[in-house]
């Protein structure tokens, strides 16, 4: 249904497309998902043309939408489009709106798009204001009147560009609830979203976008339970990461101090929590790798916390031998060490730059 | 709704007139003098310091003046009548006029008089431009004065005008056949008895001699009326003879050619004399008569305004149209586009529309088939559209870019999205402002009187060169304005509310609801 080919898109000084390529079949609810600035919006206002590729092709329904001469605006009526800002019409009700692009784009009648129009406000549950303008209404139902909107003009792809991005949580609800039953419905649809439980729900397929192409795909089991890809990782289970490059040979623990402090501010972590981070990351090093470790050995440390369980962990990577274990080192310090973590892991397999790993699993 | 409406305009104007009417029967006594007036009776007291002298702008009596008066302070006015007024109500002290406009002015208006001094002697020629055509006509124009003078026609033509003897008065000018081609004859019609307005048609001694002269050498005749300083620049553009009462100047002869004199004007000077002053209501129905009745001077602010409505709404319909092509040039991303039309609003934003007026018409279009009333509408469509240009511009930057992006998602090309979704958006942004802008245009349109164009202003200005009267022409000109202002604001208050969103009656058109 969809074909996009080597897609690319630059601006100037930065390129959130890089090289998007993707086949969507008919039927096919797709969820794309992925950090801000990584191009899910461009790709999807790509596929409209709202934003004009850089190079690269697209196909719809076999018809290329990015040839030169090709009628784009006769393409878009099969592609509708719903935005994060709803841009409903202001100059008209709700029902104009609705019955605007099938009076002058289908050539329908004005009671005939009336009787329609008021059938699909029904299915989401806006009849009752159709009569209203937007400016009277909420987000919820402003998204919910421009989806009725949309399909008005019996799409068969729909576009949803962050649909609940600017909706006060109470009223995400709402519009999901009627984007779930037309994923039910059949429709060919692509979802740009942060609603990371919708996306599992509703999606046949997941892409995660990131550097510029769809760097995973697959069903949203693979993507949520078992993404391949580290990044992927990352972002479904939400890890907010510290990485610090150390000298062994001179540690600056003023730094990796504040460092820590800030990191541990910026995710809103509790004043303890940061204490015994600090504790974990002075006791480990002092007590146990910095004895063992050469100047000339490398030393990564990574903090990563998952917003998605609130759990806490503390990598150590390193080059050079193995350390010993956190039981051999003193009493004093190994004590700190068990009150502040709930388990410690050891791994000789790391990468060929940084082979050993020592992994924390702080106590919530 | 509308029918609401109406009865609170109609009232909201009628308040509006009374306030006025109210205002002007405070101002009339006003200019009723105080009691112990000084009335000036020999020319000796003219020498003394501080004396307020008024003088017309572009006529020789400048240089007379603070020659013969060095003591004096001097106005300068740019029409008879202003100073006229000016004399009448004790603003001024004196001016100098020829003997034979001074006699037609006691003879129409009450407590003035001239001093019987003879100042000065100074001979009335018509002028001509400077260039071949201007020789030739000249010589037929000098043989026709000198054997008129010979004859007595001249002096019984004079006559004829000073006395009020219509029965020996020549007026039919449009009579004329042109068999060899027409004079464009340039004259200002506030200077009785040489031109001037009577019954809608320009009128005097002037226009007399020309008919005459034109009869006998086969001319048809166009007369122009336009200001006294703007007669001798127009001569070879607009004009083929100016003559105004002319006074022969050396500094003159060196920029037209001069008829020989067909008159001798005698300068005196003009002050006021003691006269009985008539009761309130009295004063109040003279010049109420001497402003609308006679001569069926109300005909002329009807002419007046036909023309200032043609000229605003004309310019209000082709400078709204322009404006929107270059707010259209102006949306377009290309650097070209941009400099040109920013230049071009600027430019029209910091010239005064009086300036563009003249420069139109004095330098651009000097083609004698380009009218006052074409260049009138050209400066002001020109004027007018710089300012809606920037209006739409800020009107539909104002549209929030998603309703063009919604509506091209739907399917809609870029030009129908841009009228039917973004424009009417726009529209309900910028039409406050536009309402004021019209209404702004119509009053400015009165600045067209600089070119020879009689609208509103310029019939009221000549009403008053004949009446010497300033109460009723004015306000009666104030209350035309006002009114013709409030109709073209409701006319687009119309506009506004079809677009507006109807909140009140929620109702789809052509459908018939469950």
């Amino acid at each position: 249904m969809i074909s996009i080919r080597h897609l690319c898109k630059a601006y100037e000084g930065v390129t959130p497309l890089k090289d998007v390529n993707a086949e969507i079949e008919k039927g096919d609810v797709i969820s794309i998902i992925g950090p801000s600035g990584t191009g899910k919006s461009t790709l999807l206002r790509c596929l409209n043309m709202l934003e004009t590729p850089t190079s690269g092709e697209i196909l719809i329904d076999g018809e290329s939408i990015t040839r030169k001469n090709a009628k784009v605006h006769l393409i878009r009526r099969k592609m509708g489009m719903v935005f994060q800002s709803f841009n409903l019409f202001e100059h008209m009700n709700i029902i104009e709106n609705v019955m605007l692009g099938p009076v002058t784009l289908l050539g329908e009648s004005r009671q005939a798009a009336y009787d329609k129009g008021m059938e699909l406000l029904r299915s989401v549950g806006m009849e009752h204001r159709a009569l209203a303008y937007p400016d009277e209404l909420s987000g919820g139902q402003k998204q919910r009147a421009a989806i009725a909107r949309t399909l008005s003009m019996n799409p068969e792809i729909i576009l949803f560009d962050e649909p609940t991005s600017a909706l006060d949580p109470t009223m995400v609800g709402e519009v999901l609830a009627v984007i779930r039953a037309l994923a039910r419905k059949g429709l060919t649809m692509l979802i740009v979203t942060h609603e990371m439980q919708f996306a599992r729900d509703v999606s046949t397929r997941v892409f995660y976008m990131d550097e510029g192409v769809i760097y995973e795909q697959g069903t949203p089991e693979e993507i949520f339970e078992h993404p391949r890809r580290e990044k992927t990782r990352r972002f479904v289970q939400r890890l907010k990461l510290l990485e610090e490059n150390l000298n062994p040979g001179h540690v600056d623990y003023a730094a990796l101090n504040e460092h820590t402090a800030q990191f541990a501010l910026r995710l809103g972590l509790s004043d303890r929590t940061a204490r015994y981070l600090q504790l974990a990351l002075e006791e480990t090093l002092n007590g146990l790798l910095l004895p063992s470790l050469s100047e000339e050995d490398k030393l990564r440390v990574t903090v990563m916390y998952s917003e998605k369980n609130g759990s806490l962990e503390v990598r150590f990577a390193y080059s050079g031998k193995p350390a010993g274990k956190v039981e051999e080192m003193d009493p004093l310090a190994s004590g700190v060490l068990s009150m502040v973590t709930e388990s410690v892991k050891y791994d000789e397999q790391g990468s060929t730059e940084y082979p050993n790993i020592i992994i924390l699993q702080m106590k919530k | 709704m509308i029918c609401d409406k109406w009865p609170k305009t109609v009232v909201r104007i009628a308040c509006c007139l009374m306030t006025l009417l109210l205002l002007s029967s405070v101002m009339l006594p006003g200019s009723a003098r105080g009691d112990e007036e000084h009335f000036f009776t020999s020319i000796e007291e003219f020498y003394a310091p501080h004396i307020r002298l008024g003088v017309q702008t572009g006529t020789s009596y400048d240089v007379f003046c603070s020659e013969k008066f060095p003591l004096s302070d001097i106005t300068y006015f740019t029409s008879v009548p202003d100073m006229m007024l000016q004399l009448k109500n004790g603003s001024l002290d004196g001016f100098t006029t020829s003997e034979v406009t001074a006699r037609e002015m006691i003879g129409t208006t009450d407590g003035i008089t001239y001093l019987p001094e003879k100042l000065d002697e100074l001979a009335i020629c018509m002028a001509l431009p400077k260039d071949d055509d201007g020789l030739k006509l000249q010589a037929q124009l000098n043989e026709f004065l000198t054997r008129a003078k010979d004859n007595g026609t001249l002096d019984a033509v004079t006559e004829a005008w000073l006395t009020n003897d219509t029965e020996h008065q020549v007026t039919d000018y449009q009579a004329l056949e042109a068999v060899n081609g027409t004079i464009r004859l340039g004259t200002e019609s506030a200077y009785a008895p040489y031109a001037y307005i009577r019954n809608g048609c320009i009128v005097g001694i002037d226009i007399d001699l020309m008919i005459r002269f034109c009869r006998e050498t086969g001319y048809g005749l166009e007369v122009i009326d336009m200001s006294f300083d703007a007669l001798i620049p127009s001569l070879g553009t607009r004009s083929d003879i100016i003559a105004n009462g002319i006074t022969y100047s050396d500094e003159r002869a060196e920029k037209v050619l001069f008829s020989v004199p067909y008159s001798t004007e005698k300068t005196v000077m003009l002050v006021r004399c003691p006269m009985e002053k008539p009761d309130f209501f009295t004063s109040l129905k003279d010049s109420f008569v001497s402003t609308f009745i006679r001569e069926n001077r109300w005909q002329l602010l009807l002419q007046g305004l036909w023309t200032t409505m043609v000229i605003s709404l004309l310019s209000g319909i082709f400078g709204t149209l322009l404006g929107f092509g270059i707010c259209l040039l102006r949306r377009r991303k290309n650097k070209i586009c941009t400099a040109v039309t920013t230049a071009y609003i600027r430019l029209l934003q910091g010239t005064p529309i009086v300036v563009l007026l003249l420069i139109l018409y004095y330098v651009v279009f000097t083609g004698p088939s380009v009218t006052g009333l074409t260049v009138a509408v050209a400066a002001f469509t020109m004027n007018f559209a710089a300012y809606v240009s920037e209006m739409m511009r800020t009107g539909i930057d104002a549209v929030p870019a998603g309703q063009m992006e919604a509506a091209l998602a739907m399917g809609y090309t870029r030009r129908d999205a841009f009228f039917r979704i973004v424009m009417p958006q726009a529209a309900l942004h910028f039409l406050p402002v536009y309402k004021g802008e019209v209404v702004s245009l119509l009053k400015s349109t009165s600045v067209v009187g600089y070119i020879t164009v009689q609208d509103l202003t310029k019939m009221s200005d000549i009403i008053r060169s004949r009446t010497y009267d300033a109460l009723f022409p004015l306000i009666t000109t104030a209350v035309i304005y006002f009114a013709a202002a409030a109709l073209l604001g409701y006319l687009v208050s119309r506009i506004e509310i079809r677009l507006k969103p109807d909140r009140v009656h929620r109702c789809v058109k052509g459908v018939k609801m469950l």
